[in-house]
């Protein structure tokens, strides 16, 4: 976040995507900090996760507890981390590429058992797959503006539906244009609203310790349940 | 075990490696200085989240990471109002969560302060004027000091606390 601010001024990267572009421009030395910077994370990054793969007792915790199986995870339609845990081989980056993901190369990690160490495992896995494709952008940033004049005015009623790969999962859009230039509709469907139920298979026949475990491995968000 | 310390040992002390806040006008008021006297040394806050975006909340936690460390000046985060010498609200105030802050702030003991942090605590932010909120802290509860920012910065809100505490480093 430190290095957010550092580039664009936001720790959050607000007012950076605007619509028809960005406003901030990445030039050589600012890929270059950012660079130097991954490759530090990285090393931090392998290191945790050799001291936690090594801890006995944290893997005893986390292995066979808050298992969701393929079959219930795919009649929820359960998708993002815990759906990959679950062996549920869906990211809308791969098989619905938008911006520039069907120029990059990424895998995605899937794993059979369902179990926290699955979905923790996921994650990892997705931290270097994330450096990687950071670093494949940088490597190929192109030249040329950052944001084009948009003119074109929606008339009223004509509606749009857009689907990203947060890092939850799958997040729906969906707008509609009013008049003059308003928004007329928005909806949002954020993938905790579908992973919620699945939490209450997976918590069966776990102790009660567990459950904020099991819980917190879905990471699901109250607020994006009602949105 | 001996990799967890190797790690320990190696990274050192993080407190303190974080970019100064740029000097900015404390928006606090002029009795709050005075109300804040008993807090110099131990201020306990509680967060009360009125229908933020959540970015002030993740602020606010970075602030008692190890990083910025607020515990070094005596700031401690409660788990309820009825233990807080200080209310910390963030959010607009959503028409729902407007008993919500009220009940909050009559649970929380005399003396106490009431800190507005974001723009839309101070003012409503971008949701000024929707029918989704009712007006900034300020209409519903007396507010002793005001952090601008859209999230503030833990090293602006850190810096402002300090101020409030009265020290001046």
């Amino acid at each position: 976040m430190q290095l957010n601010d550092r580039l664009t001024g936001s720790r959050f990267l607000r007012g950076v995507n605007i619509v028809g572009g960005v406003t901030v421009n990445l030039w050589p030395y600012h890929l270059a900090e950012i660079m130097d910077e991954l490759d530090e994370i990285e090393k931090d990054f392998s290191e945790l996760t050799q001291i936690l793969f090594n801890n006995a007792s944290l893997t005893d915790r986390l292995e066979t507890t808050g298992v969701l199986t393929e079959r219930t995870a795919w009649d929820h339609g359960v998708m993002g981390v815990a759906g990959r845990a679950s062996n549920i081989d869906r990211d809308v980056r791969r098989d619905h590429p938008f911006a520039a993901y069907k120029d990059l190369r990424f895998k995605v990690p899937l794993y059979r058992y369902g179990d926290v160490r699955a979905r923790m495992r996921v994650r990892i896995d997705e931290v270097h797959e994330s450096l990687s494709l950071i670093r494949q952008v940088g490597k190929r940033m192109p030249d040329g503006t950052i944001s084009m004049p948009v003119s074109h005015v929606p008339p009223a009623g004509e509606w749009a539906l857009s689907a990203v790969e947060g890092w939850r999962g799958e997040i729906l859009y969906f707008i509609m244009a009013g008049p003059d230039g308003t928004i007329h509709r928005c909806k949002v469907r954020d993938p905790s609203f579908v992973n919620w139920p699945a939490i209450q298979f997976a918590v069966l026949g776990n102790i009660i310790p567990d459950f904020p475990l099991i819980n917190k491995s879905f990471n699901l968000s109250y607020a994006g349940n009602d949105l | 075990m001996f990799r967890i310390l190797k790690k320990s040992l190696k990274t050192g002390i993080v407190t303190g490696r974080h970019p100064k806040a740029p000097e900015g006008e404390a928006g606090a008021t002029p009795a709050a200085g005075q109300k804040a006297r008993p807090f110099r040394r131990s201020l306990t806050i509680r967060e009360v989240d009125t229908g933020s975006c959540n970015a002030c909340e993740m602020e606010m936690n970075a602030l008692m990471n190890p990083v910025y460390d607020a515990e070094r000046f005596g700031v401690h985060v409660a788990a309820s109002p009825r233990h807080a010498d200080a209310l910390v609200v963030t959010g607009p105030v959503a028409v729902n969560m407007e008993k919500a802050l009220k009940d909050a702030y009559r649970a929380t003991p005399d003396p106490k302060l009431v800190i507005a942090l974001g723009d839309c605590a101070c003012d409503c932010g971008m949701f000024k004027g929707s029918y989704g909120v009712t007006g900034p802290v300020e209409r519903h509860v007396p507010v002793d000091m005001k952090v601008r920012g859209c999230p503030p910065r833990p090293a602006e809100i850190l810096q402002a606390l300090q101020r409030l505490q009265g020290r001046n480093d």
